[in-house]
């Protein structure tokens, strides 16, 4: 019993860090295929640059 | 001092190079034209100034939503400098941009790239006398060496804190004379920083400054009129004239040009071969055969090689996996003695079905190898090139080359692309069939389906690219006798970069992004479907578990896919519910039916662990399986790429309606495919338990076959109702 708790936590631990980084992906605007490219609406928006040199979208 | 700083030039000037060398940061940069569709801002490294990289463009005149970008940051928001990225090997069309940009008033400094090339030229440019006659900061760069990187920050600094205009370059009296009434016209209407600018942009017949100011344009309409009577020609063409005329005589002044070999340079040399009129196209299959053959692999009966990413890929999954993780993760989910549910969704989902889909890594990363070396080498600006012949003829614009290269890699960016395209209706046809190209995320299909049912054959994959650029094709045709998308295609001009070796840095960093991206995806999307896939395949509808038997026709997985499965009984795949479910999950990403497949059957699948491939082979002829091949690579591409193309086609109605077509024609093309194929010998039978079993002639399938074949055949030669609104016949 304990080993299937063990392996539960593992999976558990494996959807929680998938969830928030796809939820982080999208705040930065990449969209879920990975693509560094611009979420929004294309007449409101344009790419940021950060200092890490990922890009985001700046809601114009 | 917060100061923003413009970066604006040509397309494929060394924008997005100089702008990660001034910014630090790791913009993708493409040795072909359009690679920035959007404007991106960084700060430049040392310094509190805002750096804007803006879309390449020719004018300040612009067509394309992309250049209309460009052209509305320079003249509505006035940044407080621009830096001016001039190509020095092609001065005179460059300093075209140049002229305008000293028009709107802001302070510039011109950044002049590529003097290397200049100096391996043995070119001399006079750059004082440059900065004297322009009347601005000239600084001579290298973005690709970081040559005069900081001499430019130093430049743009000074410069923009000083806020001095340059003065722009007066034009002879006539015109003058006319931009005098403009600026009169335009008084208290617009601000004096960009009165000349609007003025001359007036009398050049601007559509975009004419709609905002018609008053202004009736008041020097009669001016325009006399100066194209007097100069016998248009508006517009006696601006141009007389900016060329006035680059002429600055470059003639500046530049000292080195005699050059009659044969011209080796680009040019490879270009008559690569670019040939006839040879071209037949070049162009061939590099991609080459490609394919050597990451896959090539059968012709007895006679087989097999390619370096097969045989990577086959490690990679009867080793790595199945010879370590798999035994692994089993042994320690046993450990207590038991093998429950949550052993089984780790083992069976997420090590089955992840672990499918990265054992096609190898293969994927040598693709992308590939394709990051035929961009950087600069082939791929050579396919679009060539291809344009043959779009145009199909009344498609050569522009919708770059698109379907770029979406080579991924699907979005690939719909995004289609931006670059100034017509509108072009633009709406390129992104709804951009997707028709295989991206990287239908490699793993490709690759699985081949090596199920025509076990190392890399030819299969250049069929695929070869479909894509076809159905494309045939879709122009097709779509453009609709009033909505009826049209002539847009002009295409683009200028060939020179070929050179390929940058270890840039091939490198673009394989490894690529691979990076997958591995990202195959952690996050494709886990979670994974476990929602065991999930559904290993509960019954009143959530039973019913062990760790993805095969049962109880689970809820089953239920649902044999009640759909039925729709692709034609296409010779309807008896299988978990093809059916395969075909539909791959809508969240294309990956996903391998990692279906992964899921329920697991990666050592069959009684004799023959793996996936062994198992497909059963269920799948040779027929079937190129049916089942072809309607995933056409058919409605996965979420992302679809949420991509809502947002350049507007509305959801018209989403819709292409998600349908998209559908649609991969049901045709496969019912096509399995309907005629399956006479060829050999290609109608399964291979089960290692016996090749004959399947009964599809008449049924045939028959439809015929029928979808006579339809496109008259959608495709019917006349079309539209083109006397377009074509030649309307300007008759």
């Amino acid at each position: 019993m304990s080993n299937d708790l063990v392996v539960g936590a593992v999976i558990a631990l494996m959807v929680i860090a998938s969830v928030s980084y796809l939820v982080y992906q999208r705040r930065k605007g990449v969209s879920s295929c990975g693509c560094k490219t611009c979420n929004c609406c294309k007449s409101k928006c344009n790419v940021t640059v950060d200092e890490d040199g990922c890009e985001k979208c700046k809601k114009g | 001092m917060s100061l923003t700083i413009a970066l604006a030039g040509n397309p494929n000037s060394g924008k997005t190079t100089m702008f990660n060398k001034l910014t630090g940061a790791n913009q993708r940069v493409g040795n072909w034209p359009g690679v920035t569709i959007d404007r991106k801002t960084g700060r430049i490294r040392g310094t509190d100034y805002e750096l804007v990289d803006l879309p390449g463009i020719y004018s300040l005149s612009p067509y394309s939503p992309e250049e209309i970008v460009s052209r509305n940051f320079l003249v509505n928001d006035r940044p407080d400098a621009v830096i001016n990225i001039v190509d020095a090997t092609n001065l005179e069309r460059n300093l075209f941009l140049t002229l305008q940009i000293l028009d709107t008033g802001i302070p510039t400094v011109i950044a002049l790239n590529m003097m290397d090339q200049i100096r391996k030229l043995g070119d001399e440019i006079d750059v004082d006398k440059l900065s004297r006659e322009l009347g601005c900061k000239v600084v001579p760069v290298s973005a690709l060496n970081a040559e005069g990187i900081k001499e430019l920050v130093a430049a743009v600094g000074e410069v923009a804190e000083s806020g001095k205009a340059p003065e722009p370059l007066y034009f002879d009296g006539d015109i003058e004379e006319a931009v005098s009434l403009a600026k009169e016209a335009l008084k208290g209407k617009v601000p004096d920083s960009t009165l000349r600018f609007n003025a001359v942009k007036l009398i050049e017949r601007d559509e975009a400054t004419i709609k905002e100011h018609p008053e202004a344009d009736e008041y020097v309409g009669r001016a325009v009129k006399a100066l194209e009577t007097k100069k016998d020609d248009d508006a517009d063409s006696i601006i141009a004239d007389a900016r060329y005329n006035r680059i002429t005589d600055i470059v003639g002044d500046v530049m000292k040009k080195a005699p050059r070999d009659e044969r011209g340079t080796l680009s040019d040399r490879i270009d008559r071969i690569v670019t040939h009129r006839i040879w071209g196209i037949p070049i162009f299959i061939g590099v991609i055969a080459v490609v394919f053959l050597g990451i896959i692999g090539f059968a012709w009966g007895d006679f087989e090689i097999v390619g370096i990413g097969t045989y990577c890929t086959d490690w990679v999954n009867d080793v790595f996996f199945g010879e370590w993780i798999i035994p692994a993760v089993t042994e320690w989910c046993e450990a207590d003695g038991t093998y429950s549910a949550v052993d089984a969704l780790l083992c069976s989902g997420i090590v089955g079905g992840v672990g499918a889909v990265i054992g096609f890594l190898p293969q994927m990363l040598l693709m992308f190898l590939a394709l990051c070396i035929l961009e950087d080498i600069g082939y791929m600006a050579r396919i679009a090139f060539v291809m344009d012949r043959v779009f145009r003829h199909f009344a498609l614009s050569g522009k919708t080359l770059i698109p379907l290269l770029v979406g080579t890699g991924c699907g979005v960016p690939g719909v995004m692309a289609s931006r670059t395209i100034e017509s509108e209706r072009d633009r709406r046809i390129t992104a709804m069939t951009t997707t028709f190209i295989p991206c990287g995320a239908k490699l793993p299909v490709i690759a699985m389906i081949t090596g199920a049912v025509f076990p190392g054959n890399g030819l299969i994959a250049v069929f695929c690219y070869v479909m894509g650029i076809l159905l494309v094709l045939i879709s122009g045709i097709i779509l453009k006798k609709l009033r909505s998308l009826s049209g002539t295609p847009s002009p295409f001009m683009m200028e060939l970069p020179p070929y050179h070796l390929p940058s270890a840095v840039n091939v490198i960093k673009g394989t490894l992004d690529r691979g990076w991206a997958f591995c990202k995806k195959a952690g996050t999307i494709i886990l979670l479907s994974c476990i929602i896939l065991w999930f559904l395949s290993s509960y019954t509808p009143g959530l039973e578990y019913i062990g760790d038997n993805a095969t049962s026709a109880d689970s809820i997985l089953a239920a649902f896919g044999e009640a759909v499965c039925i729709i692709f009984a034609p296409l010779g795949w309807g008896d299988n519910w978990e093809l059916t479910v395969g075909t539909i999950t791959g809508l969240i990403a294309k990956e996903n039916v391998v990692a279906t497949f992964g899921t329920l059957f697991g990666i050592e699948a069959g009684e004799s662990g023959e793996g996936l491939e062994g198992v497909l082979a059963s269920m799948l002829t040779q027929s079937s399986g190129l049916a089942f091949l072809a309607f995933n690579l056409i058919c409605a591409p996965c979420f992302a790429a679809i949420g991509a193309m809502h947002r350049e086609l507007g509305k959801w109605k018209d989403t819709a309606m292409a998600v349908a077509y998209q559908c649609l024609l991969a049901y045709a093309v496969a019912l096509i495919i399995y309907g005629f194929t399956s006479y060829i010998g050999g290609w109608n039978s399964l291979v089960i338990d290692g016996s090749v079993v004959e399947q009964a002639a599809p008449i049924g399938s045939t028959i439809a076959a015929v029928a979808v074949l006579a339809v496109l055949a008259y959608l495709l030669w019917a006349k079309d109702p539209f083109r006397q609104l377009s074509g030649k016949e309307a300007e008759e």
